[in-house]
Order: structure tokens, then C-alpha cells, then sequence
């Protein structure tokens, strides 16, 4: 069971399961500087990870790459929350539990990976996708922020230093924004919405290489 | 082979692979103990600054004369402040009168876990006003007293044990005189307890917290 990683072992697909295992970011994606923090947060853990499993790929067997993949998972997020409450403790206040959190996320993106041993495949797949991921919750959290408060990189200074607070800016005077885009809730909306246009775009752009043909 | 439930012999280099593993993992443990140690003097740092932050944002500075952490103190006090911890007692002092007191307590009950007030409370005992100083609430929704209800701590000032009357001194959705927010009951119902219980604390032991005079 452990090392099956196609669909047949689930009843839901594995794009699916890998889409529902970064979901919990999405509560921490309602402020740019929020959510470029996640993404950096996502991006170190996932690059940290891969390459200690990467280093010790000859070591693991099958059976027990998962639970190898979980006990290095969480001791460098354990790592990376430490420096953080040390050096930017602001922002590790803002993000709240879904620091140590990031566990879970990455935990079910090595269990679900198509790599079959913990090597450089495993590495370039966990990259890739937190790579994609990152990039979404930027832009989730740009589109969020502007119909939420109608600003960008709101108490950007907080987050990451007095330096920072040039990129505070306030695009349009709202008192209170479409509230629904800064509650979680509203990420859900947005993530369809970014999937639907996804698939608009591929579509067309398949569609319009198959009449080219 | 064997019988059918026989378990398979391990190879040599089975155990030294496993072996070699568990040396890893167990050097990474110990770098992470080193993080822990060597940040922590950090984070207590900043944790402290927190709480001088806090208290800056609530006493404004000419209206005290004496060092608030010097003269700080300690309390036990489970059923009132929240922790059977220590909770530390802030006394404010000018020209040798006492001007407020303020409060380090837990609100137990927040949604994820407990929070951390700091409430300043004036001699006569109207509250001056609530800060958080540490919290678990859920971004985005119990947060809200941070970046989108900012100004929903700030209601609390000028209130006392009899502003609202006893019965009121709760969310509005149990009856009571305070606004929850959007998405969120929980957080501020654990907020507006913690704050009149430390209302009532200090109506009990207001002399007893001026009693030593710090100088």
C-alpha cells in the first residue's frame, strides 16, 4: 500500500489529494505579505526535506519511506519554526499554527509522489509542485488582499522590516472591502475561480492546436 | 519457503541501512536542538519586547512615572486570571499615587487555545484599555481583532464592572453589550470573560496590589 503511488490505490484522484493537502494554506494567503511568507515558508521546508531525503535515499526502503519522509518533514519544519519566531517572529505570530502545520502538507506530497524511491525524482517532483504552489498563493493572496482591503502588501513593514514599508500601498479607499475575499472561506472561491480560468485557457489553447493541425 | 506467516530473514544490509538511517535522523534531531538552544534567547527577547510594546501602547507615557517591569509582580490567581501559572501584575505609580494597575492574564478558552491579554485597568477602576499579546486563533478569522476589527479592542476602554451591568458583560449573541466578528464567537467571548474576570480580580485585591510601594 505504501508503495503504489497511481491512482488505483485511491478513490479520489491524486491531483486531487495533493490539491486538498495545500488547502489548509489557503486560511494564510488574505495578505500579500502573509502570503509570501507561507510561500517562502512552503518553499524552504519542501527544498530542505526533498534533499535530506535525497541524501538518504539509499538508506530507505520501501515500507518505511513514508514515515522517514514524516520524521524528516517535521524536524525541519521544527527548524524553520524556530528560526522563525526567532528572526520574524511578527510574521510567525500572523501565520499561527499553520506554521508547524506545514508538516501535514508536505507529508502527503511525498506520500503521494510517483517517485518510486526517495531519490532525485522525488526531489524534482516535491520542488515542482511546491514551486506551483508558492506561486499560486501569491497570487491568491495579491487578488485577495486588493478586493479584500484594497490595498497591497498591507503592514508589509510588520512582516519584514521597517525597509519594507515602501511597498505599503493603498490602491483604492475602501472602508470595508468585499469582506468575503479576506475570510478563508473566500480563498475557496477564489481557488476555483483560478482553476476555472486555468482550464479556460488550456482549453482554448488545445483547442486551437488541434485546428491548426 | 517457510510456513506461510514465517517473517523473512533480515539481511545484513538490511539492518545497516536502517541503522544508518536512524544515525541520521538522529544527528538531524540534534541540530535541531541546537536551533532550539540557541534561539531561544532570542524569542524570549522578542517576547519581551512584545509585552513592552503592550504596555507603551496602553499607558501612554507621561502618565506614570515609575519602571513597569521593575516594579512587576507576581500573582496566582486559577480562577480569575485563567492559568494556574503565575500571572504578573503590573503597578503604575505617579508622583506616588497609584494610577492603574495592569494585567498579565489567559483567556483559557479561545478557540485553538489560550490567549494573552495585557488590561489596564485605571485606579478607580475603569478599564483603560485590552491589549493581545499572544494568541492561536485562526488566521483570518479569530485574528480579526489584529488587521480587520482593529478597532474592536478599543471598545473596551471606559468600560467597568458596572458598564455594562454583570449580565451584559458578554457577546451579544449570549445576551451581552459586546460585538463578536464576522466568523468568529468563540475569540471574542473568551476575550470579554478573561477581561471582566481580571475586572473583578482586581476590585478584590486592589489594595493588596498597592500595597507594596516600589520605589
Amino acid at each position: 500500500m505504501l508503495d503504489a503511488p497511481d491512482n488505483s490505490t485511491t478513490a479520489v484522484p491524486r491531483d486531487t489529494l495533493l490539491m486538498l493537502a495545500l488547502c489548509p494554506l489557503l486560511a494564510v494567503s488574505d495578505t500579500v505579505p502573509n502570503a509570501i511568507a507561507t510561500a517562502i515558508s512552503l518553499l524552504l521546508v519542501v527544498a530542505l526535506s526533498s534533499s535530506m531525503l535525497w541524501l538518504l535515499a539509499r538508506f530507505i526502503d520501501r515500507d518505511i519511506r513514508w514515515a522517514a519522509g514524516m520524521l524528516v518533514t517535521a524536524l525541519v519544519t521544527a527548524i524553520v519554526e524556530r528560526s522563525m519566531s526567532a528572526w520574524f517572529h511578527e510574521i510567525r505570530q500572523s501565520l499561527g499554527v499553520f506554521v508547524p502545520l506545514l508538516v501535514c502538507n508536505v507529508a502527503i506530497v511525498y506520500r503521494f509522489s510517483t517517485a518510486r524511491s526517495a531519490g532525485m525524482r522525488l526531489l524534482r517532483e516535491a520542488l515542482a509542485l511546491s514551486l506551483a504552489a508558492a506561486a499560486a498563493l501569491v497570487i491568491l493572496g495579491i487578488a485577495r488582499e486588493l478586493v479584500g482591503r484594497g490595498s497591497l502588501f498591507h503592514d508589509a513593514s510588520h512582516a519584514f522590516g521597517a525597509w519594507a514599508s515602501f511597498a505599503e500601498t493603498v490602491v483604492f479607499d475602501v472602508d470595508m472591502g468585499f469582506l468575503l475575499a479576506m475570510l478563508p472561506p473566500g480563498a475557496f472561491f477564489a481557488v476555483g475561480l483560478l482553476l476555472a480560468l486555468y482550464n479556460a485557457v488550456h482549453n482554448a489553447h488545445s483547442q486551437r492546436r488541434e485546428a491548426g493541425r | 519457503m517457510d510456513t506461510p506467516n514465517a517473517p523473512e530473514p533480515r539481511s545484513k544490509r538490511h539492518w545497516t541501512s536502517n541503522s544508518a538511517l536512524l544515525a541520521a535522523l538522529a544527528a538531524l534531531t540534534l541540530v535541531l536542538v541546537w536551533v532550539a538552544q540557541t534561539t531561544q534567547e532570542r524569542i524570549a527577547a522578542n517576547q519581551r519586547s512584545g509585552i513592552t510594546a503592550g504596555l507603551n501602547a496602553l499607558m501612554p507615557k507621561g502618565s506614570y512615572d515609575n519602571d513597569l517591569l521593575a516594579d512587576a509582580f507576581t500573582v496566582i490567581a486559577p480562577d480569575l486570571l485563567g492559568t494556574d501559572r503565575p500571572v504578573t501584575v503590573y503597578p503604575a505609580w505617579r508622583d506616588g499615587k497609584p494610577v492603574a494597575a495592569i494585567i498579565r492574564p489567559i483567556a483559557p478558552d479561545g478557540y485553538r487555545g489560550p490567549i494573552e491579554l495585557l488590561v489596564a485597568i485605571a485606579y478607580d477602576g475603569t478599564l483603560i484599555g485590552v491589549q493581545v499579546l499572544q494568541h492561536d486563533e485562526t488566521p483570518g478569522l479569530g485574528d480579526a481583532f489584529e488587521k480587520r476589527e482593529a478597532g474592536w479592542l478599543d471598545d473596551f476602554t471606559g468600560r467597568s464592572l458596572q458598564n455594562p451591568p454583570q449580565q451584559r458583560w458578554t457577546v451579544r449573541r449570549d445576551g451581552g453589550d459586546f460585538d463578536a466578528f464576522t466568523g468568529a464567537t468563540i475569540t471574542p467571548r473568551a476575550i470579554v470573560k478573561a477581561v471582566r474576570r481580571s475586572l473583578e480580580f482586581y476590585q478584590a485585591n486592589r489594595d493588596r496590589i498597592f500595597a507594596a510601594k516600589g520605589n
